[in-house]
């Protein structure tokens, strides 16, 4: 019986090839987007590797100092000074890292011009985020403490200075001082802009005016013992910024400091809603204190990528929707042959709905395919250093689903409709349906 | 003919609603897309302001804070740039100062009606103006005149003179920064007028820009502050003389950090990423639009075959096959053009409830060209289900009834 509605899907399928044609671009292009967008999204979102305890991390990442009259402002990232006395002293937290934000430095190894990012950071930095070492290992607190010039690189900067990647000991210069690699570690993406770099170096070898910074240039983790823990940290820290004020530079102007702990969630919320940096300026300088807004994050992520998500494939499912209409009112009078020779309403509509199956299968073929393709192309390119997009299969299988209630709904409604027709109706065209 | 190209339409207003909707849904996708291509058009046509062709950005790091040590190492950057014949010019200035710098600093002046003003602050030396090729509109840049000057001299932006000052002519004018207090902090003379400094970029909109001078000769002068050096080499020099740069710096400054790179490479980089942001949504509208086109087009060819009696009737009581296709193609349009007033209404919203906060022009313009272009489509799509229909015989037509 199956094998006999394949057959005739097949058939089916084959003869109007345009309209097949229409139906399967309009399918694959549109779960080909979910796909490579959710790949997108789970680069950002996952907990996989060395973001294992994403969920239990808040980050430090931006510093405003505001005047009393509410006119101007500093908004920079927080400087080393800043975090290691004031942040660093939280009690609360299981560990705390401070590094610096990536900074690019050329090095000329071999005459060949090589641009790479350097990293300070330290000890606790390696416990937080547990990183797949290739080669060696990471720095500790001694090499932290006594300020060794050693040094963490990335797989990419292994092959690109030296062309290989078992290194370890071998001499290494960036941004003018000469580090011995320890360790070697797997690329992370730029996506994962807080722990992405080619040079990871203990912060203790830095200059000392580099260390001596109130704003600029560092940033910070906190791993909490729990989730529960965050509100607890929040105001260890929010007391410390009240002291920290005195220590600011240009104390007389600067009335209030502003540093939130944010999760990765809320962090990705932000960055998903005010994308516009002149919006966030205005903002932050309003409210005196920047609260996050007491809604879960990532209820605010998936409820605002659901909707653009639903949004983008309104226009391809009324399409085919409105397809499988038309295509259902020119076989009106095959549904009446086949009601006259005694079909039952299930045989008809069992096989409208395996040729929707089988269309939308091989839609999600095609996308998972050109996804395939096209995520391929973007890591290769380039474009954005270091990512390695993946596709999502439960993203596949979820929206081959949802193409295929559409389909169903589109094709076997009406199918149900004729197969109520009666045969004599159905054989003249019916054409009131 | 409309009217009766209507009654068309509403007797099969069931089939007729999916098109609409689709066609609706099309009109604002097309709004969307085409708006934010003006926006950044709008951004992008606007004046940079500066050159970025043969300019490079030196950016320094002191490696110690002893100011003495700093003004020696200072002056003799200056007397090794000047000793370079690659170098046209070149001038310090700071790192929220020079293009495409990463940093700002924003501070607020009340105006005479009381209205705070957000400013970008900006320094440069004496150079700076010829280094970065900026445009006067009024007065001229610092030099050696404003040492003896009383009160600061400053140079502000075109935007900074309109929203501040309001008036035609501003250079030789005198203002007063206020505190939280409302005592005045500090007085300025303004001693040139520029056009647009868009040095974040060609995609960013413009900001009003005060300049304030730096004269490392002064011995208040804050050099950890004016760290980067601007520099127009003379055209043709090549990538070795950067090397020979770096090397020179960090060899006068005992062990500076220098950081060299071209505007030209920073620009491009900028773009690129600027056009990708444009092409992806771009991409993905077209290919929706493209889905709907052939969409449209399937639905129009099956109802042209179901609808062969009734053309055929007409071509036996005498209509042209020219009429039939006219007639198709009025169909579609009629249908295209209800889509489209329902897409205005809503897409006219935006500019209403001012959801955004851009110049109308680009509204106007987003649903101009998105109106013409769906359109275009809808008579395309048209067109050849139109001339099946044209080419319909009254015989066959008639015979199969």
């Amino acid at each position: 019986m199956l094998t006999n509605y394949i057959k005739m899907a097949g058939k089916v399928l084959l003869r109007r090839k345009f309209f097949t044609f229409i139906s399967l671009f309009g399918i694959s292009f549109t779960i080909m987007v979910l796909l490579i967008v959710t790949a997108f999204i789970e680069s950002r979102v996952s907990s996989d590797g060395e973001m294992v305890n994403r969920s239990r991390i808040l980050i430090a990442d931006r510093l405003i100092g505001v005047d009393s009259s509410k006119t101007s402002g500093t908004w920079s990232s927080p400087g080393f000074k800043f975090l290691n006395k004031y942040l660093k002293n939280i009690e609360t937290p299981e560990l705390i890292s401070i590094y610096s934000h990536g900074r690019d430095y050329f090095t000329y190894p071999n005459g060949i011009k090589l641009k790479l990012t350097r990293k300070f950071t330290d000890d606790t930095f390696w416990r937080i985020y547990p990183f797949r070492f290739i080669e060696g290992k990471a720095f500790g607190i001694n090499e932290y403490e006594s300020a060794s010039r050693v040094a963490v690189i990335n797989e990419y900067t292994a092959l690109a200075y030296f062309g290989k990647t078992n290194v370890v000991g071998e001499p290494i210069e960036v941004g003018g001082i000469t580090y011995r690699v320890i360790g070697v570690v797997e690329n992370i993406s730029v996506l994962n802009r807080y722990i992405s770099s080619d040079v990871y170096v203990p912060t203790t070898t830095a200059k000392s005016n580099t260390l001596d910074t109130f704003f600029g240039g560092f940033g910070a983790s906190i791993l909490a013992k729990e989730v529960s823990d965050f509100p607890v940290i929040r105001n260890e820290f929010h007391r410390n910024l009240r002291e920290a004020l005195k220590d600011a530079p240009d104390p007389s102007r600067t009335h209030v400091l502003k540093c939130v702990l944010k999760t990765y969630s809320e962090m990705f919320a932000k960055e998903f809603y005010n994308s516009s940096d002149k919006l966030d300026h205005q903002t932050t300088l309003d409210k005196t204190i920047e609260e996050p807004t007491g809604i879960p994050a990532s209820f605010l992520i998936y409820s605002g990528i659901g909707f653009l998500m639903i949004l983008f494939m309104l226009l391809p499912s009324i399409n085919l929707v409105n397809i499988n209409l038309s295509r259902m009112t020119e076989r009106n009078s095959e549904i009446g042959v086949r009601k006259a020779f005694g079909a039952s309403k299930s045989t008809l509509v069992g096989q409208f709905i395996v040729e929707n199956i089988i269309l939308t299968l091989i839609g999600g073929v095609v996308s998972a395919i050109l996804a395939a393709l096209a995520l391929n192309a973007i890591n290769s390119s380039g474009i954005i250093k270091h990512v390695n997009l993946t596709m999502s299969f439960s993203m596949l299988i979820i929206s081959v689903i949802i193409c295929m209630i559409f389909g169903i709904m589109s094709g076997a409604y009406p199918a149900y409709r004729m197969s109520k027709l009666h045969p004599v109706e159905a054989l003249r065209g019916g054409t009131n349906v | 003919m409309f009217k009766h190209l209507f009654k068309l339409i509403w007797n099969r207003k069931k089939s007729n609603t999916l098109l609409l909707v689709e066609v609706f849904l099309s009109f604002l996708v097309l709004f969307a897309v085409l708006s934010v291509f003006y926006y950044n058009y709008s951004f992008y046509s606007d004046p940079l302001g500066f050159e970025y062709k043969n300019v490079w950005i030196a950016n320094l790091s002191p490696n110690s804070d002893d100011e003495d040590e700093t003004r020696t190492n200072v002056e003799n950057m200056y007397n090794l740039l000047n000793s370079f014949t690659q170098i046209e010019s070149f001038s310090f200035c700071s790192d929220y100062t020079h293009p495409y710098a990463g940093n700002t600093w924003v501070n607020g002046y009340k105006n005479v009606e009381g209205v705070y003003v957000n400013t970008i602050l900006h320094s440069g030396d004496d150079d700076f103006a010829k280094t970065a090729g900026l445009n006067f509109i009024e007065g001229r840049w610092f030099n050696k005149s404003d040492d003896a000057a009383l009160v600061q001299p400053i140079v502000v932006n075109k935007l900074f003179k309109e929203t501040f000052f309001n008036e035609s002519s501003v250079a030789g004018k005198k203002f007063q920064r206020f505190d939280d207090n409302g005592k005045p902090e500090a007085d300025y003379t303004v001693i040139g007028v520029i056009d647009n400094y868009k040095y974040k970029g060609e995609f960013v909109e413009e900001s009003p820009k005060i300049f304030r001078r730096f004269n490392y000769r002064d011995t208040t002068a804050n050099f950890r502050r004016n760290n980067s050096i601007l520099i127009k080499v003379k055209a043709g020099t090549s990538i070795a003389f950067e090397e020979k740069l770096v090397g020179e710096i960090s060899r006068i400054t005992k062990g500076w950090n220098v950081k060299v790179s071209q505007l030209e490479v920073i620009r491009d980089r900028y773009i690129k990423d600027k056009g990708i942001e444009i092409l992806v949504p771009s991409s993905i509208a077209f290919f929706l639009i493209l889905n709907v086109a052939l969409g449209l087009m399937g639905v129009l060819w099956y109802s042209i075959n179901r609808r062969r009696t009734e053309i055929g009737l007409r071509r036996a009581i005498g209509a042209s096959g020219k009429r039939i296709l006219l007639q198709i193609i009025g169909e579609a349009i009629v249908l295209g053009t209800f889509a489209i007033v329902i897409g205005i209404a809503f897409a006219v919203q935006v500019p209403i409830l001012q959801l955004f906060d851009t110049k109308i022009g680009i509204y106007i313009a987003g649903i101009l060209t998105a109106s013409v272009f769906l359109y275009f489509i809808i008579t395309i799509c048209a067109f050849y289900p139109s001339v099946l229909a044209a080419k319909v015989q009254p015989v066959d037509a008639l015979h199969s009834e």
